[in-house]
């Protein structure tokens, strides 16, 4: 969209009579972005390495450009290097992978063809589906191409010892492979969303697209740039000398670890042990505490409870920890009363009763603001003819009380299952437990303590990829069942 | 409505329970504060033994904290900068994409909130996230703690809703009477949401304030370190990061125990939450919802 706002920016200054044509033909815009993508994308392919030659065991980098490659096959596939570090080289570029980039570009220089006749409106309404279709058939086709570069065994190349390989052990595809793949996407998706009643909008919109601008850099780079890297990370064997998009593809080893190492398995159990308990304890005592505060009366006393007992949940981890400490540590106060020596915090034993009970603490006050809110609403009168029914306070809490909350009960209740993944507490493990402490190994702090500091950054980048996928599908799903059940949604 | 004698049982066990755990969640915190003024003396002579309010207390641990290491200063104030800089440029960024999302027929609308609903859904990692922060050149500065937050999908999304619930008609009278667009975003829109706002600015405040663990990955730079993370860094019993700790205080002569010392140091840190929780409280509701999915 930004390309957007600056192509029309740099358009529309000019004559006034410029901004009515532009209002009126929806192709100007779709053919200005579509031939800006385009532009970007030849130029990108043309002056940036396409390829990085590499070998693992001597950690040697040399980039091949798309100029090389022509070179390469016009010379029967020879390209040689001579500037590496190992001084003149020549080596074998298969001219399978050549005929592929190849294709890519005449593709690229049929979209900027595309667009630029589509600007002139030569084509009339059949311009929509002509650029949007050539640009996600470059899309496809550059997307096809990148799975059979980096995963394909039929293509071969010889490495630096003469030995014949996979093309994708030797050859990286590089970064700019990348981005010409979304410039594809975002050039054929915006020919096919630009119609003539949007044009006049983006128009009249210039200035929102630019207080959008701030939020979409930041979530480009921030969100959704590391999301790419964990992709391609979690498919890599990640050396640090060789950087992120020098390093090998290794299709889905990383993967298949994950689920054979007994490690991993042990881990993700933990996971799973952990959030369950927690899950449990963050949603019945909430909702019983909730129902007795209600039902206490006095209606100060209860404000001032209400006070205390969401103050800790504004305590970090850090705080609750500390006051921990100052109860279960050697010389802390349980210790000193019952005059014994418990190592309480070393004691593997404890590790989990400590963290659900700082847990319970923490938020179980907080947790009960949902069901205070809903048990508000619910009306006095169900009430009043229970009781002239005769029904005993305690009939009534399950009769009448917990049944009137119960969607805000099944609500919480899916949305925790649905972050069940998530939910291990990673903060507080980390700070209750050790590395050495086997309980204390969730996902979470796994990918923190063996993945970033003992730089198992492609293991670290799967297990994080694993985990987050199947609790987008989790939440995806639980968000979809509590719609159904109780009409409440997240969003 | 008529109360018979199980009633009154029902409600006195109610309150007794609520009451209790009122006090559980109180004590604890009380508890800190009693050793944070603790004596050396009376800490030994009662061999530890001291659940109630020091009989002599001294605030000799405060004046030291404060006083004569330069430290704990310090990391206050980085944690005041990230603190203000992560709030105010957070709610100017959001603000800004939720009025523009709130817009109807904005073209693209529909896939800039698929895209930020991804964002909410899904995340990079940890790793990932590092080299990206590391790759814009943010390692070592308090940018790293500040940046990567700043935009919040989740709070766009409900400023977003709650503009679109404003009615359109008060912006219409104000564009016939030529108020200009930020004209309408500051005296017609900011003011009308003023309730969403305070919610989603207090939890970015506490946020901000309580994070430790973004500091323990991107700061290596001890000048750097907020007061949660040095707080964190004296209950490590690690050694090897010694030369920053409390303890060589304690070896300068204060009259006061380690314990006594860290006590401080987290009433220290603690205490600018509690002074601004009665100021949010009444937008606690409206929080949950906000907290609910951000965990």
């Amino acid at each position: 969209m930004t390309q957007a706002d600056v192509l029309h920016g740099s358009v529309a200054g000019g004559k006034r009579k410029f901004s009515e044509v532009f209002d009126s033909s929806p192709n100007i815009l779709r053919g200005g972005i579509a031939t800006v993508c385009a532009l970007a994308a030849i130029v990108l392919l043309l002056a940036a390495p396409i390829f990085t030659f590499g070998d693992e065991s001597i950690s040697l980098s040399c980039n091949v450009g798309f100029f090389g490659l022509m070179k390469a096959l016009l010379g029967g596939g020879s390209y040689s290097f001579t500037d590496s570090e190992f001084g003149a080289l020549t080596v074998k570029v298969p001219a399978g992978a050549t005929i592929l980039i190849l294709t890519t570009v005449i593709l690229w220089l049929a979209f900027l063809a595309v667009g630029i006749v589509s600007i002139f409106g030569k084509w009339g309404s059949a311009d929509k589906a002509v650029v949007g279709a050539v640009g996600l058939g470059a899309f496809c086709w550059q997307c096809i191409a990148f799975v059979i570069l980096i995963a394909s065994k039929g293509m071969r190349s010889t490495n630096i010892f003469g030995v014949e390989t996979a093309f994708y052990r030797t050859f990286s595809v590089t970064a700019t492979y990348l981005v010409c793949i979304l410039l594809a996407l975002i050039g054929g998706c915006c020919a096919l969303g630009i119609n003539s009643r949007n044009v006049k909008n983006v128009r009249r919109y210039k200035l929102m697209y630019l207080f959008l601008l701030p939020a979409a850099a930041l979530v480009a780079i921030y969100n959704l740039y590391p999301m790419l890297l964990s992709f391609c990370l979690s498919l890599k064997n990640y050396v640090i000398a060789d950087g992120i998009w020098g390093s090998a593809w290794i299709g889905f080893r990383n993967f298949k670890t994950i689920f054979v190492d007994p490690d991993m398995l042990r881990i993700i159990g933990n996971t799973l042990l952990i959030s369950v308990l927690r899950m449990v304890i963050s949603i019945i005592p909430p909702i019983f505490l909730a129902i007795m505060l209600f039902d206490m009366g006095a209606h100060k006393v209860r404000k001032g409870i209400q006070t205390i007992i969401y103050i800790p949940h504004f305590f970090s981890w850090v705080v609750v920890y500390a006051i921990a400490y100052a109860f279960v540590n050697p010389d802390g106060l349980i210790n000193n009363l019952i005059r014994g020596d418990v190592h309480i915090l070393a004691n593997e034993g404890a590790f989990i009763p400590l963290l659900l009970i700082t847990d319970l603490w923490k938020e179980c006050g907080w947790g009960t603001i949902l069901y205070m809110a809903a048990l508000t609403n619910v009306d006095p009168s169900l009430h009043e003819a229970a009781a002239i029914d005769g029904a005993g306070p305690v009939k009534r809490l399950f009769h009448v009380t917990l049944p009137s909350i119960t969607p805000t009960i099944v609500f919480t209740t899916v949305m925790a299952v649905g972050n069940l993944l998530k939910g291990a507490g990673y903060e507080q493990i980390m700070l209750f437990g050790s590395e050495i402490m086997k309980n204390a190994q969730v996902i979470d702090t796994w990918v923190v303590w063996k993945g970033l500091q003992s730089l198992q950054y492609g293991l670290g980048a799967a297990v994080s990829f694993f985990q987050s996928f199947i609790g987008m599908l989790m939440v995806i799903g639980c968000n979809a069942l509590s719609k159904k059940w109780v009409g409440v949604s997240l969003y | 409505m008529i109360k018979g004698k199980s009633d009154k049982a029902y409600q006195g066990i109610c309150a007794a329970v609520a009451i209790l755990f009122a006090l559980i969640c109180l004590y604890p915190l009380l508890y800190t504060v009693f050793l944070s003024f603790c004596t050396e003396k009376e800490w030994i002579d009662s061999s530890g033994a001291i659940w109630y309010f020091p009989k002599r207390p001294t605030a000799a641990a405060y004046a030291k904290i404060l006083g004569s290491t330069g430290v704990v200063l310090r990391a206050l104030l980085v944690s005041f900068e990230r603190t203000i800089l992560g709030t105010v440029l957070g709610l100017i960024v959001n603000v800004l994409a939720a009025y523009a999302l709130s817009r109807r027929n904005l073209p693209g609308k529909g896939v800039l909130l698929k895209v930020m609903l991804l964002t909410i859904l899904f995340n990079g990692g940890l790793i990932p996230t590092y080299l990206t922060i590391q790759s814009t050149g943010l390692i070592d500065t308090v940018w790293a703690l500040i940046v990567p937050g700043l935009f919040s999908a989740w709070n766009v999304l409900i400023l977003k809703q709650f503009m679109e619930g404003i009615p359109r008609e008060l912006e219409e009278a104000a564009e016939v009477d030529g108020v200009s667009v930020f004209g309408k975003l500051f005296y017609i829109i900011l003011p009308m949401s003023k309730a969403v706002l305070s919610a989603i600015c207090m939890f970015t405040i506490v946020g901000h304030w309580n994070s430790w663990f973004d500091v323990s990955i991107y700061i290596k730079d001890q000048k750097l370190w907020t007061l949660q993370y040095y707080v964190k860094v004296n209950f490590d019993n690690t050694s090897g990061l010694d030369q920053g700790k409390l303890d060589f205080l304690i070896s300068q002569g204060a009259a006061v125990s380690s314990i006594t010392m860290k006590m401080a140091l987290t009433v220290i840190s603690v205490l600018p939450m509690l002074i601004i929780y009665p100021f949010f409280q009444k937008y606690f509701t409206q929080g949950v919802y906000i907290g609910a999915v951000k965990g």
